[in-house]
């Protein structure tokens, strides 16, 4: 079985068809949300809506959909905020119930989803180092475990003599999950990519063969940009999409 | 693994996913190889199984994981054929093609050996590495007894257990102790922990070199304790063991054996054409070389060569490497082009050897048979080709003078045969990485490119350029 595993989409209705087009071509059979589905971009609704309707959706939570409702709000920048504010307003009811019943963190069979860190997830934590990798390792209840936040494709793993290590992936290179290493793998941002590579990130899990491939996903990111800066959302979030960072 | 009790090891006589497992005939602290056959499969096969205990490091199950991780990713052109492999968190296995061959082995041990075939047997070693390389995967522990050969002779690589693979996460860091090496064939910077290097595995064919040419090993009584003394003390001369070794092999075994990885061989079939090429291996100081190094070098070595150089030498991913060092084969028909068109050709040659400064050239031309004379009988044919040979070469010579490239970089040479055939086979046999080829426009206007450039096109494994001369554009 093919999983799709897609986090930080941020609104982004482009990048998201874009990956869901490359993900439906290598014949995936599932997916797996890891949150921030909303903020920063221009579409929320029809983002929110596309991914529901995704076969066997498995999603969590991120902390731009607790800010729609939490306390997590007061500690974001003003232009942040008015971003949420504006998201809040482009939802229904019923949309925004769906997003504030979603889990902080789950478990499929093989593999734990979250969408900062399973070590404090509620605190909405960075993964960005090897000792932050190996605090999640230690809380996760798999071997392996798939999460987003800082918009950064990166695969953390253990060595035999018990060493957390980081690996950059390439894209379309797959990657062999180890019986005897733990992982815990940032697939990266769909909407938002800041790895300097401004084409969508998402990861394919292949329980089959027991590895992960990640993709680079070039979009027009031009029709979001400028959609970001009709609706009067702050420019600097329609210019790091050409970016990359 | 994390709960050893729950899988299972396999044994002799047991059916597994309807391998029936034969006798062992290895056995190892960390691994059991057992014969296999299989109703489905007729080939000589093995099935390798890793031992299963709490008490083993878990460095070893990696390494048992990396091997059927690299293996399943290669065709099996140079490395064991994978039949099957078992589920690792229950039954852990890999069933691998039996490479029964040990031509290299043996070679070792009757040490040392004639040139001939010192270079029979390491020009395919050298190929296979190369593969390797362009592949991504650093082997790390190339020594003869993971040198196999097919029944044909085909050269086969095993053991991939310590291999690297650079687009994969690496199951060592730099500082990581427990990383595995055989000491007699180590390479200075994976004592420090370097494993991003694909010029350690040239180091590793320079040993087996050495052995092969001198019969003893470049550091007698080499082990754990003693092993750090070749980052200061580079191995005695071949010559001062075997007189009878050529100056231009000392040069091509010292020059992959070198300290710093920066002044070895890039890649591992410019080794390879250098046991091909005697005549191209251009002779230094470490040709001549008669003694060991004094005090006073050791000394000189031991300061300029601390871990920081090492740390230094460029990083390049091993395919990425090979690109920097292209092998370029030039073919030329000297009676059959216009000044114009060679003239069109050498500019090319000029732009790569400007462009890619480690690159180097062949320069071929490939004289028909029917092209060598009026022979009427075959004393004739035989007295009347040598001399062509030669005038050849030093018309070609003569031609390539203006692209000033020293000899290092250029080779010449003559081949009798069919064009396209010789050129296909000698561009195949070296891994030539680009051929530059003129089309010869035929008198009817009708031929694109021309039969010959057609069939290289068709048949090499590489980038073609085909240079022409422009013809004049017909007036508006």
């Amino acid at each position: 079985m093919k999983i799709a595993i897609i986090s930080d989409i941020h609104s982004n209705l482009e990048a998201l068809q874009a990956c869901l087009q490359k993900a439906a071509s290598l014949g995936v059979d599932q997916y797996a949300c890891l949150g921030d589905v909303v903020g920063y971009g221009p579409d929320p609704a029809e983002t929110l809506e596309t991914i529901r309707a995704l076969p066997k959706l498995v999603i969590v939570r991120g902390n731009h959909e607790e800010a729609l409702f939490g306390t997590y709000y007061k500690g974001l920048r003003e232009h942040i905020r008015a971003t949420i504010d504006w998201t809040r307003e482009q939802l229904s009811t019923e949309q925004r119930e769906y997003l504030k019943n979603l889990p902080y963190q789950t478990s499929l069979a093989e593999f734990h989803l979250v969408h900062a860190s399973a070590k404090n997830p509620q605190k909405w934590p960075y993964v960005y180092d090897t000792e932050l990798a190996r605090d999640c390792m230690q809380a996760s209840d798999r071997r392996l475990t798939f999460l987003g936040h800082t918009h950064y494709p990166e695969v953390y793993y253990e060595g035999p003599s018990g060493e957390v290590l980081c690996h950059t992936p390439q894209a379309g290179v797959s990657i062999p999950i180890y019986t005897s290493s733990r992982y815990v793998i940032n697939v990266g941002s769909v909407g938002q990519p800041r790895d300097d590579n401004n084409a969508a990130s998402f990861v394919v899990y292949n329980s089959a063969e027991k590895d992960v491939t990640f993709h680079r996903v070039p979009y027009d990111f031009s029709i979001t940009a400028k959609k970001i800066i009709d609706r009067g959302l702050p420019q600097l979030f329609a210019e790091r999409l050409a970016t990359g960072n | 693994m994390s709960n050893a009790t729950e899988v299972h090891e396999i044994s002799q006589g047991e059916t597994i996913d309807g391998f029936l497992v034969g006798e062992c005939i290895h056995q190892s602290q960390v691994s059991s190889l057992y014969r296999v056959t299989h109703p489905e499969h007729n080939e000589a096969m093995i099935m390798k199984v890793p031992k299963i205990s709490v008490l083993l490091p878990s460095s070893v199950f990696a390494g048992f994981e990396t091997e059927i991780r690299i293996l399943s990713r290669l065709r099996g052109a140079y490395t064991p054929r994978v039949y099957a492999k078992g589920d690792l968190s229950t039954c852990p296995y890999l069933v691998m093609e039996y490479v029964e061959g040990d031509l290299l082995q043996q070679a070792v041990r009757n040490a040392p050996v004639e040139l001939e075939q010192l270079c029979q047997l390491m020009r395919p070693v050298c190929r296979a590495v190369h593969e390797l390389h362009r592949h991504n995967i650093i082997h790390l522990d190339l020594k003869p007894e993971n040198i196999r050969n097919r029944d044909d002779g085909h050269v086969v690589v095993i053991d991939m257990g310590t291999a690297h693979h650079a687009q994969l996460p690496d199951m060592y860091s730099v500082t990581d102790e427990q990383q595995p090496f055989t000491v007699d064939y180590v390479a200075p910077e994976q004592l420090f922990g370097i494993r991003t290097d694909s010029r350690s595995d040239i180091y590793a064919i320079g040993v087996m070199l050495y052995e092969l040419a001198t019969g003893k090993g470049p550091f007698e009584k080499a082990n754990l304790l003693t092993v750090k003394t070749r980052l200061y003390i580079p191995p005695k001369p071949p010559r001062c063991i075997n007189k009878d070794i050529p100056e231009w092999l000392q040069e091509v075994i010292l020059k992959c054996m070198e300290i710093n990885p920066e002044n070895r061989y890039s890649t591992a079939k410019e080794v390879a054409y250098a046991l091909a090429h005697p005549n191209m291996v251009e002779l230094t100081e470490r040709a001549t070389k008669k003694h060991s190094a004094g005090p006073f070098a050791i000394l000189q070595n031991w300061l300029r060569h601390r871990e920081s150089m090492f740390v230094k030498a460029s990083r390049l991913q091993p395919y990425h490497r090979l690109t920097t060092a292209q092998h370029i084969l030039v073919t030329v028909k000297l009676d059959h082009s216009s000044e114009e068109l060679r003239q069109s050709l050498r500019k090319e040659m000029q732009k790569i050897a400007r462009q890619e400064t480690d690159s180097y050239f062949t320069c071929l031309s490939v004289v028909a048979k029917e092209a060598t004379g009026d022979a009427e009988d075959i004393s004739d044919f035989i007295t009347q080709s040598q001399p062509r040979h030669i005038q050849v070469q030093a018309e070609l010579r003569h031609w390539l003078e203006p692209v000033k490239l020293p000899q290092s970089r250029l080779n010449v040479q003559v081949i009798y045969g069919d064009p396209a055939t010789e050129i296909v086979n000698y561009a195949n046999t070296f891994a030539i990485d680009h051929i530059i080829m003129c089309a010869h426009r035929s008198g009817s206007g009708k031929k694109v490119i021309g039969q010959v450039p057609e069939k290289i096109i068709a048949e090499v494994n590489c980038s073609v350029t085909v240079v022409r001369t422009r013809l004049d554009y017909p007036e508006q």
